[in-house]
């Protein structure tokens, strides 16, 4: 067997660099979208509400599989809309890394929604009315005092959603596949090596490793919260010397 | 010139107010789901009613026509009486949110900053803050804002001595520099009184009066609910001179056209206060609580002279009103300007009726120079 970095093979470390990149792309890509829809369905009265709120949720309480299929049928090579994006851009997706970044947006996005939407709820409305009672308009005000508040609401679903990517098996297989070096994340290598005999070493190595990074990501997120907090003192501290 | 006429609805409570400010402060006073705080939040487009806002030339809110300028475009600052100060910012940054440094004056933050004492807190967190600090933040936040129109919620909540009276000050002086209305919500009527006569009395959602505080005691709407505050008098008067051996200085109400002086300069008495170091001729406001008066139906001779007692004010006042509660009565007499007088009923004059003159006595002490 060919020898990679710290007992890794080649191939399991282009797992791992593939499940971060998806990982971090998903939460870049999810952090916008997440927010403006968190806080719409926290904020705002608008017919068909409930509605949104359902459909945000179905990839939730669907089985992945199925997610991964509705994927495939929507953006396919020959799905509803996959087709024109190929004509007219020659975008590919299913079968491709960005795949599956897409297959855990839309597995994750539940996640971050909720997070941000109980995040905003939480919100004092006083301090919003204060903010545009000093002439700040809806803009600004959110800018400056909604969102500063739901932080760490934020924080929280993205590394929500990061952990979902991370894990995301079902609808990846579906609509990105399990391609080596390009789709095949952790636990899509983990699943290729259980069928393979005599491979029990390399599973574990393989859990180990997802673990690993789990608990990165835990601490990660954790660290910044404490920043956050140890920041606030700091202010405080300064102030009283 | 702000002129209302506003109109809200919601269940259990309807509330309906008409009427057109002139002065710069208005008073507004009532008890406890009175409807005050809806009023505000009226005029500061944060609930929407129907009738019409206009401010000097600008029509704020006219559901006639559908305009309703939205709150942040008002020009009205409000200080909230839950403060509502921003937790992630420090003290400078939650003052400098709404500043607009490019209309105001060269150094107004700093004068804000300095009259509220604020300079050693710039850069503390708010929650470290205590009550009265808190409120001098919300309010000197607002002011930085130039509000055209200005709502004060119970500003002077957890403030003591000092710091009420640099805040009274602060309001006065940003109202006439800077051309800006005031509502002043107080449960407080010297509070109210420091900065202004005029009165919007509210009971159930409801006008019960309008007008200065002296005219009000004539409205039978307006009464119940100022009795109920517990009433001051309060006059204003011109230093005369003074006398630093006896430690008291003589003063005269000055006339005023609301009925809180003097009708006539001639006929007002003079009245001795605690020794006040300012030339003659300056104006005060010279607090006089109605429990703290005596009446006599004769004058004690030889007050003057007793240099016991010769600390004591003696007026002759002829009664107005006499209101009967039922263990306390409630006078209302006229010396040369309306003065309210609560005595006990058992410490009452007899034959004491409208139209009869008494002689109104109390300490020096007891003129309090707000």
């Amino acid at each position: 067997m060919e020898q990679g970095y710290a007992g890794l093979t080649p191939a399991e470390l282009a797992a791992l660099w593939l499940s971060v990149k998806v990982g971090l792309w998903c939460v870049a890509l999810l952090l916008v979208p997440g927010v403006a829809c968190g806080w719409l369905l926290a904020r705002k009265q608008f017919p068909g509400k409930s509605a949104l709120e359902a459909l945000v949720c179905l990839p939730m309480v669907l089985p992945p599989v199925v997610t991964g299929c509705l994927l495939l049928f929507l953006l396919g090579r020959n799905g509803v809309i996959g087709k024109r994006l190929f004509e007219l851009f020659g975008w590919q997706l299913a079968f491709t890394w960005k795949g599956a970044v897409l297959a855990s947006i839309v597995m994750a996005f539940p996640l971050m929604v909720r997070s941000v939407k109980v995040a905003m709820e939480m919100v004092d409305g006083n301090m919003e009315e204060a903010s545009r009672t000093l002439g700040a308009g809806p803009l600004r005000c959110f800018l400056t005092v909604t969102l500063p508040l739901s932080a760490p609401g934020i924080l929280a679903g993205a590394a929500l959603a990061f952990a979902r990517s991370l894990g995301e098996f079902g609808a990846t297989i579906t609509f990105a596949g399990n391609i080596r070096e390009e789709t095949q994340t952790l636990p899509l290598a983990v699943f290729s090596q259980l069928q393979m005999p005599g491979s029990e070493n390399a599973v574990l190595r393989l859990a180990a490793l997802s673990i690993a990074v789990s608990l990165g990501a835990i601490a990660l997120s954790r660290l910044l919260e404490t920043r956050l907090d140890r920041r606030n003192r700091r202010t405080q501290e300064s102030a009283d010397a | 010139m702000l002129e209302l006429d506003l109109h809200f609805r919601r269940p259990g409570f309807r509330l309906d107010v008409q009427g057109t400010f002139s002065q710069p402060v208005t008073g507004l006073f009532g008890p406890s789901g009175a409807g005050k705080t809806t009023l505000l939040r009226l005029l500061a487009g944060l609930e929407r009613g129907t009738g019409r806002i206009a401010l000097e030339d600008r029509v704020l809110a006219d559901s006639s026509t559908g305009t309703c300028t939205p709150a942040h475009k008002r020009g009205v600052g409000v200080v909230f009486q839950e403060n509502r100060l921003f937790p992630h910012l420090n003290v400078e940054q939650n003052l400098k949110y709404g500043a607009r440094p490019e209309k105001a004056a060269p150094g107004l933050y700093e004068s804000v900053v300095h009259r509220l004492q604020l300079d050693k807190l710039l850069r503390h967190r708010t929650h470290m803050l205590s009550g009265g600090e808190t409120r001098c933040v919300a309010l000197g936040r607002t002011l930085l804002t130039l509000p055209r129109l200005l709502l004060l919620d119970e500003p002077f909540t957890g403030l003591d001595g000092d710091r009420k009276r640099r805040a009274t000050e602060l309001i006065r002086s940003f109202t006439e520099t800077h051309q800006a209305r005031a509502f002043l919500v107080s449960h407080d009527m010297e509070s109210i009184l420091a900065l202004t006569d005029r009165l919007l009395v509210m009971n159930g959602g409801q006008v019960a009066g309008c007008g200065a505080y002296a005219g009000l005691l004539d409205s039978p709407a307006a009464l119940p609910v100022l009795m109920s505050a517990g009433m001051v008098n309060v006059m204003r008067m011109a230093v005369q001179w003074s006398d630093e051996s006896q430690a008291v200085t003589y003063c005269r109400p000055l006339p005023d056209e609301n009925g809180c002086g003097c009708a006539d300069a001639a006929e007002a008495p003079l009245f001795k206060t605690p020794y006040l170091p300012r030339p003659a001729g300056t104006a005060v406001n010279a607090v006089l609580n109605p429990r703290d008066i005596l009446l006599t139906s004769r004058p004690i001779p030889g007050l003057e002279a007793d240099r016991e007692a010769s600390r004591q004010n003696q007026i002759a006042a002829r009664v107005v009103r006499v209101i009967g509660g039922v263990d306390r009565v409630l006078c209302i007499l006229d010396a040369g300007m309306r003065l309210i007088v609560d005595v006990a009923r058992n410490a009452l004059p007899p034959g004491l009726e409208e139209g009869r003159t008494v002689w109104c006595l109390f300490r020096t002490e007891s003129l309090r120079i707000a």
